[in-house]
C-alpha cells in the first residue's frame, strides 16, 4: 500500500490547532469526514473508537510518529490523515518522548490486512533516514505531499 | 547459543501495533538477539516498527532466530506469546458491539 492510497492533499494537515490527544484526533477526524463527505458514523463514535485503541496501549511508536488506528463500520477502503504538531503532543508514546507527526488510519473493520499494509507503510518510511526529518522541516501542504510521493515510489 | 524456529501467525489481525509491542516488550526483557524473518527479510524483534514493516497477516510463517545467553527462554516467550494470540480476548469470533473496533 502506498501512501497515495490513504492520505491525500486535502487530509494533509501543515499544523494541528491542538495539542491534546484526544482534540488532535477529533481534529483529523473531522477532516477525513469533510473531505471524503462521510455522513456516518458520526464524529465523536470514530473519536470515541481510536480514543479506545489507544487505552489499550499508545500508537505512539517512537521517533515523534504516532498512528491512532480503528475500523470503522461502513468504510470501503482506508481512509487516512496526516498531521503536524511543532510543539508536540503528549500520546504516552512508548519512548515517551512528545509526538510531531500523527498519522491517522481508519479501515473497513472486514479488512485486517489492509490495517496492516497502512501501518507497514508508515513503519518502512519512518526508519528511512531523514523520512522525519524532512516531514517536520516541509514548508507547506505541497511539500509534505511531495514527501509522501518519493517515499512512495523509493520503497516498493 | 543460536536457535531457530517456524512459527505461524494465527491472531485474525496479525502483527499490528499491539502484537508487535508485545513482542518487542519480551524481546527486551532478555540479553539475546531476536530476529523475525519473512521471505528473507529480517528485522530486529525489539522494535515495534522493524516488526510493523513485516505487515505479518494472520497465516504468515515466520522464523524466528535467537542468539545468546538466553536464547532458548527468549525463544520459548516470544514462541509462547504468538500461540497465545497474543492474549487478544476477542479473535473475531464474538459478536462486537455495533462494529467499532480499535485493534
Amino acid at each position: 500500500m502506498k501512501f497515495s492510497d490513504f492520505i491525500i492533499r486535502g487530509t494533509v494537515i501543515k499544523e494541528l490547532k491542538n495539542n491534546d490527544k484526544k482534540d488532535v484526533i477529533q481534529e483529523m477526524v473531522e477532516t477525513i469526514k469533510s473531505v471524503y463527505k462521510l455522513t456516518t458514523p458520526k464524529t465523536a463514535e470514530i473519536v470515541e473508537a481510536l480514543m479506545k485503541r489507544e487505552k489499550i496501549g499508545s500508537t505512539g511508536i517512537g521517533h515523534g510518529v504516532a498512528v491512532p488506528h480503528a475500523k470503522i463500520p461502513g468504510l470501503k477502503t482506508v481512509l487516512g490523515a496526516f498531521g503536524r504538531s511543532r510543539d508536540g503532543i503528549d500520546f504516552n508514546a512508548i519512548d515517551g518522548a512528545p509526538v510531531n507527526l500523527v498519522f491517522t488510519i481508519l479501515a473497513p473493520p472486514d479488512r485486517a490486512e489492509a490495517n496492516l499494509q497502512a501501518l507497514q507503510r508508515v513503519s518502512q518510511s519512518i526508519r528511512q533516514a531523514n523520512f522525519c526529518k524532512f516531514l517536520k522541516e516541509a514548508k507547506d501542504i505541497k511539500e509534505i505531499v511531495e514527501i509522501f510521493k518519493e517515499s512512495d515510489e523509493n520503497i516498493k | 547459543m543460536q536457535l531457530e524456529k517456524d512459527v505461524k501467525i494465527t491472531n485474525k489481525l496479525g502483527i499490528h501495533v499491539r502484537p508487535a509491542s508485545r513482542i518487542a516488550d519480551t524481546a527486551n526483557k532478555f540479553k539475546s538477539k531476536i530476529t523475525f524473518i519473512k521471505d528473507g527479510f529480517e528485522v530486529n524483534a525489539r522494535s515495534i516498527i522493524e516488526l510493523l514493516t513485516l505487515a505479518a497477516g494472520q497465516n504468515t510463517a515466520i522464523k524466528i532466530k535467537s542468539e545468546g545467553e538466553d536464547a532458548e527462554a527468549a525463544l520459548q516467550a516470544i514462541v509462547n506469546l504468538i500461540e497465545s494470540n497474543f492474549e487478544e480476548k476477542n479473535n473475531g469470533n464474538k459478536k462486537r458491539d455495533r462494529g467499532f473496533t480499535g485493534d
